[in-house]
């Protein structure tokens, strides 16, 4: 490491395999267009009311992974929403069990924080119970929304989690009866709902969140789901979007992976779902032009700070220009494998910068995975 | 016994005798006399054992009277033609067909003696182990010991021999050079077939059927299918291959047979009890106003033809090509005869492939034994075969292969030249032909041309021109075959859309597989091109 940083200048390999879990590694360098078109969707979503459906397609470690954990990021969303009400995101995997829709209703109520929220909406609560009574005309929903956001005096955090996890003993379940609530939730409808009511909640009037951002990763797995379980996912989606018709942003990431018999993964999808999508955004296969200046990017974010080199700087430029033309039309994630293995090996044999001799030399190595 | 012998000395090369066997070498073939001796203690003392057993040459009559005086039994005769391998590289070597020399000489010997072969084969000899050899790959006719002795069929087979000549057409020589078998996953390719899917006209219905529904339920399709067909009953009826109507019932049963077997063939998908139209069907549609005859629905043109023909052979090589190679056997066959032999055939078929694949996975081992102890299971041939024989005769009759004499199939010329292609493709892998997806993705356009438009189609040599035609026709496909994703088609629908195009627009033979080769050329800047070998499939973007 140290090696890393006397001699490379670098605080860490920047060449990650897969995205990273730690905030400050997750950056974003070149491929300006793409960002800018995540930026504009999200900026559209925070203005305006209406809820919308968006595919990312891209081949494998194109970046879509990477795209959604960047677009959660608190500091990233910040400057494009209102400060004070930045969106609601979170990234889920699309679920491969027998009950998607209970999944994915546990992936939303596991990081949601009821004890804030509620701290958060008590001011609001009278115009908020009023709002629920608009948009949900179901009782039952109506009254566990009311109990998720209502002071913690009524029902404490704990509760209501145990209630919408369906954890919840039958003599606690009488002590809500009082509110209305006479039975768990059980039906997959509920779990719909209520999800679309939260939703509805958390952007009531744009106060607290501008909008709600949900990615879906790893869509494509819908072609290996049984029938009945591709069926709830693409009614989930449709049902999802009909009963949360203002400020949800929904992402799907695809990967354009080939199929047997059926030309694209848009064969899953129903027609009610197809016909929602409002955009789709690509991650094509980067040119060169892409690739350099994503490199150089990539190397100033992870560059000791104070340091004046050049700015492909631990690689001689014309190493990166034999690189890029020697893989042809390769994924990101393979270029970064490349840059990534070429810099352990000089690092191994203490060669700094990495001219052509290095890189003909490891050339081999480089390649090896390339089939 | 003699004069045949000598005749036998007189016309070959060379004679010798070898570990119990008197051969006549005639260059590429031989004819060689198996014999036992009943008693060791019968030998010559004069000769030593060494002289008749091992590689002892014999140059004239009185050797060989010697050799027949002595206590030996006489036993088959076998025809024999070789190829040595090491050969093959060589392109200065007229590349042969092997499968097809053993055919021929089959065919024309029973032409005036009926079946003369006890049985027949072909299979690769790496001599005797001990030195490098690249193998001789031969066939070899066992004639019955009726014929042994017999001059007027001595006559006939080095009248063969002397003026047999079958070459495998130019485009096939990379391939014999290359001299490494192309690919053969070896699983077993068969359909199950009901006796009524006998015409393939209405899959050119359920084209037009499918682009008015687009999707359609699973449970209303046949009934609706059924609907769609009602309109051409009497147009079938007025057709001499008139079999295999589609009716209008209650439940949609009368078109339940083509249904099935479309998905079977995934010319229709099926995904969550909705049907639509499968990737390789959807080429079909986009290209069958324009090459389709959709006027005469139960007449095949050449797109229909090709189009069904490779079809066929993908999903049913198996089945389709033992029952050629029993017509190509018998100059004409009633269907009674038909249904005695095919059984025992097929069976000696899987046995044959299971005796010569020693790089069998075990999918594909599975499967030949699940195949095999069906076939052998079918307690009642008769009843049972109509469903899989009537079908097929049908499709080959419509395909043109096959016609129909009375009561008599006999084969066409152009199911002869059709034939003569799968047996090369044999004699490439030097080995039977199970799966044959990627001869088909490199030979079905030459095939089809020489079949049925006697080699007219061009072979462009002008490389340049030839690129710039594909990727022209590529962008074109992205007109028709857009996806869910942008900027984006999948590449088996642009291949094959591209194939039918310089065919058909421009009469150029390209196979489908080149057309990627021409896609993944370096120089090639214009498409972004993924192949993914799973799915045997990939994308196309435009850059």
């Amino acid at each position: 490491m140290s090696d890393l940083q006397d001699k490379y200048k670098l605080r860490a390999n920047p060449f990650r395999l897969t995205p990273s879990n730690k905030p400050e590694d997750l950056i974003w360098a070149g491929f300006a267009g793409v960002k800018e078109k995540f930026e504009k969707r999200i900026k559209r979503s925070v203005k305006i009311p209406s809820s919308s459906l968006v595919l990312n397609w891209g081949e494998y470690g194109s970046g879509k992974t990477h795209a959604a954990r960047f677009f959660s990021k608190v500091d990233v969303l910040t400057p494009i929403a209102d400060p004070d009400a930045i969106p609601f995101s979170l990234v889920m995997s699309l679920p491969k069990g027998k009950d998607p829709i209970y999944d994915m209703f546990i992936s939303v109520i596991d990081k949601l924080d009821i004890k804030a929220l509620k701290t958060k909406f008590a001011a609001d609560y009278t115009e908020l119970e009023s709002f629920i009574n608009t948009i949900e005309s179901n009782i039952h929903i109506r009254s566990v929304l009311k109990m998720i956001f209502n002071d913690e005096e009524v029902v404490g955090h704990i509760a209501v989690k145990k209630y919408l996890y369906g954890n919840m003993s039958s003599t606690d379940l009488k002590s809500l009866s009082g509110l209305e609530i006479l039975r768990n939730l059980k039906i997959e409808k509920d779990y719909t709902l209520i999800l679309a009511g939260i939703f509805s909640c958390l952007t009531f009037d744009k106060k607290y969140y501008s909008c709600v951002i949900i990615w879906i990763d790893e869509f494509e797995d819908i072609a290996t789901l049984n029938n009945t379980s591709m069926d709830k996912t693409n009614n989930f989606i449709r049902e999802i979007l009909d009963s949360t018709p203002n400020n949800l942003l929904l992402f799907l990431n695809l990967t354009q992976s080939a199929m047997v018999s059926v030309e694209d993964l848009g064969q899953y999808l129903y027609v009610n779902v197809t016909s929602r999508i409002k955009e789709t955004i690509n991650f094509d296969l980067p040119n060169p032009i892409d690739f350099k200046d994503y490199l150089k990017e990539m190397l100033s974010s992870f560059r000791s700070e104070g340091v004046e080199v050049n700015e492909y700087f631990p690689f001689n430029e014309n190493v990166v220009n034999a690189l890029i033309k020697e893989q042809g039309d390769v994924s990101l994630r393979r270029f970064n494998e490349s840059l990534s293995l070429l810099l352990e090996l000089a690092e191994m044999d203490k060669k700094c910068p990495i001219s052509m001799d290095e890189f003909n030399s490891y050339k081999a190595d480089l390649f090896l995975s390339k089939s | 016994m003699l004069n045949i012998l000598k005749y036998y000395l007189d016309a070959s090369r060379q004679a010798m005798i070898n570990e119990n066997k008197l051969s006549f070498d005639f260059h590429n073939h031989s004819i060689v006399f198996n014999y036992e001796r009943v008693g060791l203690e019968d030998l010559d003392e004069d000769h030593t054992e060494h002289d008749f057993y091992s590689y002892n040459g014999i140059n004239e009559v009185a050797q060989l009277e010697l050799l027949i005086n002595k206590n030996i039994k006489f036993k088959t005769i076998e025809l024999i033609g070789s190829e040595y391998l090491g050969w093959r590289e060589d392109n200065n070597e007229i590349k042969r067909s092997i499968t097809n020399e053993m055919y021929y000489f089959l065919i024309e010997l029973a032409k005036e003696r009926g079946a003369v072969a006890e049985s027949y084969m072909t299979s690769v000899d790496y001599g005797p182990g001990f030195c490098e050899d690249e193998g001789t790959y031969f066939f070899c006719i066992i004639i019955g010991y009726d014929f042994l002795w017999d001059m007027e069929f001595a006559k006939k087979v080095v009248h063969l021999i002397k003026q047999i000549s079958i070459q495998a057409p130019d485009f096939y020589y990379y391939y014999f050079e290359k001299n490494s078998p192309i690919e053969d996953t070896k699983v077993l390719p068969i359909l199950s077939t009901n006796t009524k899917v006998r015409r393939l006209g209405y899959y050119k219905l359920l084209s037009s059927f499918l682009k008015l529904e687009k999707k359609i339920a699973a449970k209303s399709l046949n009934r609706k299918f059924e609907d769609y067909c009602i309109a051409h009953q009497l147009e079938l009826e007025n057709q001499v291959l008139n079999k295999g109507v589609i009716k209008k019932t209650a439940t949609g049963i009368s078109a339940k047979p083509y249904v099935d077997l479309a998905l079977d063939v995934n010319i229709l998908n099926k995904i969550n009890n909705i049907c639509s139209a499968g990737k390789g069907f959807k080429v079909y549609q986009v290209l069958q106003e324009e090459y389709s005859n959709s006027n005469s629905v139960f007449n095949l043109n050449h797109f229909d033809k090709l189009f069904f023909l490779e079809l066929i052979l993908r999903n049913d090589y198996f089945y389709i090509s033992s029952l050629l190679k029993i017509l190509l056997l018998n100059e004409r066959i009633t269907y009674a005869s038909l249904l005695n032999a095919y059984q025992p055939f097929l069976i000696k078929q899987i046995e044959d492939i299971q005796k010569s694949g020693n790089q069998l996975n075990r999918k594909a081992i599975e499967k030949l034994r699940l195949v095999l102890n069906r076939i052998k299971n079918w307690k009642k041939p008769e009843v049972y075969l109509e469903h899989l024989l009537m079908p097929r005769l049908n499709w080959l009759l419509e395909l043109d292969l096959i016609v129909e004499d009375g009561q008599f199939f006999k084969m066409t010329k152009i199911g002869e030249q059709l034939f003569k292609h799968l047996a090369i493709w044999d004699d490439i892998n030097t080995e039977l032909i199970v799966s044959p997806d990627l001869f088909l993705d490199k030979f079905m356009i030459h095939v089809f041309d020489d079949c049925y438009n006697d080699s007219r189609g061009i072979l462009l040599n002008n490389e340049k021109e030839l690129f710039i035609k594909i990727y022209n026709y590529i962008d074109d496909s992205f007109r028709f075959f857009q996806t869910l994703a942008p900027n984006r088609v999948t590449a088996s629908q642009a291949g094959n859309y591209v194939k039918y195009k310089l065919y058909f627009n421009d009469k150029i033979k390209v196979g489908y597989e080149f057309i990627f080769n021409a896609l993944s050329r370096k120089e090639q800047n214009r498409f972004i091109f993924k192949y993914q070998k799973q799915y045997r499939d990939g994308y196309i973007q435009k850059k």
